[in-house]
């Protein structure tokens, strides 16, 4: 079997890019269909014929043929979370790159270039915890008090999980954490406050961590064909919400 | 009057979504506004209706096809304007409570939270793909007939040479 030769490197670097590209999008919350169209546009604008692509929510594996040669390379995937900014801009970069089909240093550059504008978002998601609890502590049925106390508690944890986040990679205890953060606190207001009542108050903080749109978004994978990644992500969510229910319930039982 | 301060406290919930999820500062409202007036659907519907599975239907197709053509007006993917509409719709109440009272070891309500969550996750997604299989549908027919009507022009002018 023929061996690809030493100055196809750009030609092996385009293809490693190519998938870089897909897993961006796929780790910043695209979808199944939509990475795999992206890598396929691209390898398809560069020549590359006939390319077998699947993505699934822990890898993607991609074989495609060059002047009758095959390239063969995975991605493996870790944790996942909306970053809905990144996810634009990782595909603008490849309708991009599928129009201009620049070379492959202008190729790494367009890349960089992205990896170069992480910005700092702790006030932004800070404030968005603080919005989250609030509304939905309103909405299923707290008082403005409780309201405000939930809006507040929301801001805590964020401030409070940072660190811990930085400790343990496993998503399971992070979010348990964060539940049973939500609940202390919550416990403890209604110490002080007897008026407030601790369900309402966590409810709010409840709806950041519980994996509704997960679920959600589980069912539409299955229903568009992608009925492996569609079940990992559904019994992701029913695992993330138990744990949610057990550090809440949990801690709540003692209050 | 109850609707519209429910909307309202949906569209505050979204935006923090919307801000979690870091959507780009001009397309935060945008964003928000698909997911309320989905839920304004469903409130709508429910005055002549009375189950859930109809109107969350309704309410996914209509979310569907407003973030494909925002997609298309304002170039972004359709993801964006979808994934923080779904946030007024999504069943994070009831999986909650699945939950709580499965630790609780109460089967009957784990039995009508569950498929509560069951039914919502179910028919908004159905939502969803019906609106996006309409969309392309409409959208392919257009090519086709361009194209058609394009070959048949270039015949004509053919003939007329």
């Amino acid at each position: 079997m023929k061996q690809i030769r030493k100055n196809d490197t750009e030609v092996i670097e385009i293809f490693s890019m190519a998938l870089d590209i897909g897993k961006n999008i796929l780790v910043s919350g695209g979808e199944m269909n939509r990475v795999e169209d992206t890598i396929k546009r691209i390898l398809d604008s560069y020549g590359f014929v006939s390319a077998q692509i699947c993505a699934t929510t822990d890898i993607i594996m991609v074989t495609a043929q060059y002047k009758g040669e095959y390239l063969t390379q995975c991605r493996r995937v870790g944790n996942f979370s909306y970053n809905l900014e990144e996810m634009e801009a990782w595909n603008d970069v490849s309708r991009y790159i599928c129009k201009e089909k620049p070379d492959a240093s202008s190729f790494r550059e367009k890349i960089d270039e992205i990896y170069g504008t992480n910005r700092s978002l702790h006030l932004q998601l800070a404030i968005s915890y603080l919005l989250i609890s609030f509304a939905f502590a309103m909405f299923f049925g707290g008082s403005i008090a409780e309201a405000i106390f939930s809006g507040v508690i929301g801001s805590l944890i964020y401030i409070l999980e940072r660190p811990v986040y930085r400790i343990w990679d496993n998503r399971f205890l992070r979010v348990c954490y964060s539940a049973i953060v939500s609940g202390l606190l919550a416990g403890l207001v209604h110490k002080v406050f007897t008026d407030c009542r601790p369900e309402y108050i966590c409810i709010g903080n409840i709806m950041v961590f519980i994996p509704g749109l997960m679920i959600t978004n589980s069912f539409r994978e299955m229903f568009s064909n992608n009925i492996q990644s569609g079940s990992i992500r559904f019994v992701e969510a029913i695992l993330v919400s138990l744990v949610v229910a057990i550090g809440i319930a949990g801690i709540l039982f003692f209050i | 009057m109850k609707g519209i301060y429910d909307m309202l406290l949906l569209f505050m919930g979204a935006l923090g979504f919307a801000l979690l999820f870091n959507v780009k500062k001009k397309n935060l409202i945008l964003s928000a506004t698909g997911g309320t007036l989905a839920f304004g659907i469903y409130l709508l519907l429910g005055i002549y209706i009375d189950g859930i599975a109809f109107r969350y239907y309704m309410a996914g197709v209509f979310l569907g096809l407003y973030s494909e053509i925002c997609a298309r007006i304002f170039k972004l993917p359709a993801t964006i304007p979808l994934v923080v509409g779904f946030i007024p719709l999504i069943p994070g109440y009831s999986l909650y409570y699945t939950m709580h009272y499965l630790i609780r070891e109460d089967m009957d309500m784990v039995m009508v939270y569950g498929l509560e969550t069951w039914i919502i996750a179910a028919t908004l997604a159905t939502g969803i793909i019906s609106a996006g299989a309409i969309f392309h549908t409409i959208r392919k027919v257009i090519i086709l007939y361009r194209r058609n009507y394009k070959i048949r022009d270039i015949n004509r002018r053919k003939d007329y040479v």
